[in-house]
């Protein structure tokens, strides 16, 4: 295991190393759903907890059991199952207490499967063989910062609404554009934590 | 060898412990509480929460059209709700105009009955058809036929209610045809309910009554009375409405091209024989003049169209309130 403080890898995961704006994963949902505030911190709260969930179970697993019986090479199956099921349960307990919510990410919740940066956050924590807490921590750090990552997307989505933007370049090409300032901004946390 | 063992132990259970795991917690979170779903404010159902309304509206039998199996693309089961619309998604922004978001049409398929709702749909939609069938056809006098239609239960009748039959012409290209009559009974019996017709004026109806006399129809429930009005103004075309409410003793007027045979107690001030729009025109001036039509009333007009049309507009040029006449047109 690598030797780093755990906090460090919290703060690194929200700011230095943000999953969306230095790596790009997770662009599906970070583009369609950036258009109110509400929606957004609600998709990032369920992909924060899912993403700090299935960090430690998808450690756990493959410490636990894949490693001893060197069963490595099917950690791509056994990441997504266990993503896929967690994001099921998230499903039945959004609808059940959040409908509002459930109704206005409509079928972005379930899609949150197919976020990369979920996955991405399980297999970056096995790259750079972090321990548990470290993973923990850097599952949470990456959800939040992909939380914040949206919610500031989608409050800049809303004054540009009023903004005189080229016609074609409305919607996704000016998010494009929008989330490339925002990494470049990002980039000025590059000296205050690494990984 | 041990490997692919290893591998396929490992897999399945992981996947059964998971199948297991979200089986309880569908049991835990999935059983949603009740709640009540009201359909043009007298229809309540009792529904569970976590359905679509699409969903739960086709689990009472009520066909919404919907062809793209609650994805949200065909746009076609748009629901008129009438408690305070949910937020939209994506898929209802795309499908409906600007118009009828303000007027709270949502596409059922994306509405998740929550709270108690209370939703707009067309009555067409959401009538109870029952079997019944004819038990007689008889003249009443030479102008009027007797209709008696044998139903299954027992009927609470009410002057003013009507009923709407449905003739079932073909089964399997589902032609069907849906007449509305008033219910005007003579029977002392409680599952046999009537109504009178003028045989000129309905032609097509009574042809279709005669071809279903021994088959099977269909009847709706029976309607509250459709207007509280203050008077009830008639024609050929709804007498058997008339007479009813002439033995309910409710105000009305039969308006007519042609003298009936009626009973004698009828009082023939309400009864207003006319040969062409002036006269009926006069004869409205008249009723006017003697205050058995005034503009505090609540009208209700109901006949055919040519009919209705000249009464209504005769008032409207007398500058009567349009809101306090209302009218419907039995047959175009």
């Amino acid at each position: 295991m690598i030797e780093i403080n755990p906090l460090v890898i919290l703060f690194a995961a929200m700011l230095t190393n943000n999953m969306l704006l230095s790596n790009f994963l997770g662009m599906c949902s970070f583009i369609v759903i950036s258009k109110d505030v509400p929606t957004a911190l609600g998709l990032g709260q369920a992909v924060t907890f899912v993403m700090t969930c299935t960090t430690v179970i998808n450690f756990l697993l493959y410490y636990y059991v894949l490693v001893p019986l060197e069963l490595e090479y099917i950690r791509y199956i056994v990441f997504i199952i266990t993503i896929a099921a967690f994001v099921q349960l998230v499903e039945m307990f959004i609808k059940k207490y959040f409908k509002g919510l459930y109704s206005s990410l409509g079928i972005f919740l379930p899609l949150i499967t197919v976020n990369c940066a979920i996955l991405g956050a399980s297999l970056f924590m096995i790259i750079r063989q972090y321990g548990l807490i470290q993973s923990l921590l850097f599952g949470l750090g990456s959800g939040i910062g992909w939380t914040m990552a949206l919610v500031i997307l989608s409050s800049i989505n809303i004054k540009l609404e009023k903004a005189p933007i080229p016609k074609h370049l409305k919607g996704a090409g000016m998010t494009f554009i929008i989330t490339g300032i925002m990494a470049l901004a990002f980039m000025g946390f590059s000296g205050l934590v690494s990984i | 060898m041990n490997i692919i063992i290893k591998t396929a132990l490992v897999l399945s259970m992981l996947t059964g412990t998971l199948a297991i795991l979200l089986t309880f917690s569908k049991k835990w979170f999935g059983n949603g509480h009740k709640t009540e779903l009201t359909i043009n404010n007298r229809l309540i159902l009792n529904v569970e929460t976590e359905c679509t309304l699409l969903r739960v509206l086709h689990d009472n039998d009520i066909q919404i059209p919907a062809s793209c199996n609650s994805k949200g693309t065909c746009c076609e089961c748009k629901v008129k709700i009438t408690s305070s619309p949910p937020p939209m998604n994506a898929q209802e922004q795309g499908c409906l105009s600007e118009k009828e978001i303000n007027d709270g049409i949502r596409l059922s398929c994306q509405v998740y009955v929550s709270n108690p709702m209370s939703i707009g749909l067309s009555e067409d939609l959401i009538i109870n058809w029952k079997p019944c069938s004819i038990k007689s056809i008889e003249n009443y006098s030479d102008d009027l036929a007797e209709i008696s239609i044998q139903t299954k239960s027992t009927i609470d009748y009410i002057p003013g209610a009507y009923i709407q039959l449905q003739f079932i012409e073909d089964d399997d290209l589902k032609e069907k045809t849906i007449t509305k009559f008033y219910i005007y009974n003579f029977d002392a019996n409680a599952d046999v309910l009537g109504f009178l017709l003028d045989i000129k004026e309905n032609e097509q109806v009574m042809e279709k009554l005669q071809q279903f006399k021994n088959k099977k129809l269909f009847m709706s429930d029976v309607s509250e009375p459709s207007e509280l009005a203050d008077l009830t103004i008639c024609d050929e075309k709804s007498i058997g409405l008339f007479l009813s409410l002439v033995y309910a003793g409710k105000n009305t007027l039969l308006v007519t091209k042609k003298t009936y045979q009626l009973p004698k107690e009828i009082d023939p001030k309400r009864i207003i024989v006319y040969k062409d729009d002036s006269e009926l025109a006069a004869a409205l001036e008249q009723l006017i003049k003697t205050d058995q039509v005034t503009d505090s009333m609540d009208l209700f007009i109901t006949g055919q169209e040519a009919t209705v049309k000249t009464i209504r507009k005769h008032l409207l040029i007398r500058k009567y309130d349009h809101k306090k006449i209302h009218y419907e047109y039995l047959e175009r």
